[in-house]
């Protein structure tokens, strides 16, 4: 009795669907889709490349990419050389200006009233 | 017909796809329709599984019909928004305490008379596991033949009739089970031969 009751309530549920009118998408539908389409066309060309031809493209990049590295390595190790030799410069002056001080100091230590002296 | 336009639109001709669009927009929407059950997004994912088509159209090795390689996609496209709905709805209940389900179905095309025991029937689809409600949306709703739904879904037409059946089944459970709540059920008048189930 309860297997019937269910068949019968599916019976009707299906056949609640007769006749159902197919629904439509909103007006502009199909302009949507072109729009977004023609958006995309750069990209699809891109995917309709060969094997070959991605191949070669990427073997292109990797050469320019190489030319850029070998052009840009010695640059920047002239531009690091020479930041080197500043650097160097500086600090030898430093060392020097510093190493001053201290003979100074001695000198004055070791001979206190010379200056007075040879000012009198 | 077919055959020219999809060769042209394979070329690159957006005229031609154009033309494919209008042919099949109907039936990509509707399918998508009664998979979601939401007219926003049936058509957000109609305008989905055309894009998808056109970047993909080179594969389509012309096997299978053009209808059914898109009724394919479409179906994707469905099952994917239902999945990542059922997670959505997931963390709303458990995060947000949110226990209110969607608001009811009801089909644009019902006819009025047929309107509540269709809302029912597609509440009852919804509860269905994705695969039974593929087979049988594709079959009572679209009208496809067990070989051109065993084409979309990639599967053969002998489990085509097992998932038809198992919908069958689950469909009658869950309308009893609706039936027993409200105690009342919306029966249009039964006439005719016996209807397929």
């Amino acid at each position: 009795m309860k297997l019937n009751k269910e068949d019968e309530l599916l019976s009707a549920a299906i056949k609640s669907l007769e006749g159902i009118q197919k629904a439509e998408p909103a007006e502009g539908f199909t302009d949507k889709v072109m729009e977004r389409i023609s958006n995309l066309a750069p990209v699809r060309n891109i995917a309709w490349l060969s094997t070959g031809q991605f191949a070669g493209i990427m073997a292109a990049a990797v050469v320019i990419i190489a030319l850029n590295i070998g052009f840009a390595i010695p640059l920047l190790e002239q531009m690091n050389g020479t930041a080197q030799t500043d650097e160097t410069l500086a600090s030898v002056t430093t060392t020097a200006s510093v190493a001053q001080s201290p003979t100074e100091q001695l000198s004055a230590d070791l001979f206190p009233d010379e200056d007075a002296e040879t000012a009198e | 017909m077919d055959t020219q336009i999809i060769q042209r639109a394979k070329a690159g001709d957006t005229a031609a796809f154009e033309t494919l669009v209008r042919q099949y927009r109907t039936r990509v929407y509707n399918t998508i329709l009664s998979l979601c059950q939401d007219p926003a997004e049936a058509e957000d994912l109609s305008q989905d599984t055309f894009v998808d088509a056109w970047l993909h159209l080179s594969k389509f090795e012309e096997r299978s019909q053009f209808g059914t390689w898109l009724y394919r996609i479409a179906v994707n496209k469905a099952l994917g928004f239902l999945r990542k709905r059922k997670v959505r709805d997931g963390f709303r209940r458990l995060l947000l305490h949110q226990t209110k389900g969607h608001a009811d179905f009801v089909h644009p095309g019902i006819k009025l008379e047929n309107r509540e025991t269709a809302t029912r029937l597609f509440k009852a689809l919804d509860t269905l596991p994705e695969r039974q409600k593929t087979a049988f949306t594709l079959f009572h709703l679209e009208g496809l033949s067990y070989k051109e739904i065993s084409e979309v879904m990639e599967s053969t037409e002998k489990a085509v009739e097992g998932l038809l059946l198992r919908a069958s089944d689950g469909m009658r459970k869950r309308l009893g089970n609706f039936y027993r709540e409200t105690g009342s059920f919306a029966l249009p008048a039964l006439t005719g031969p016996g209807l397929p189930l």
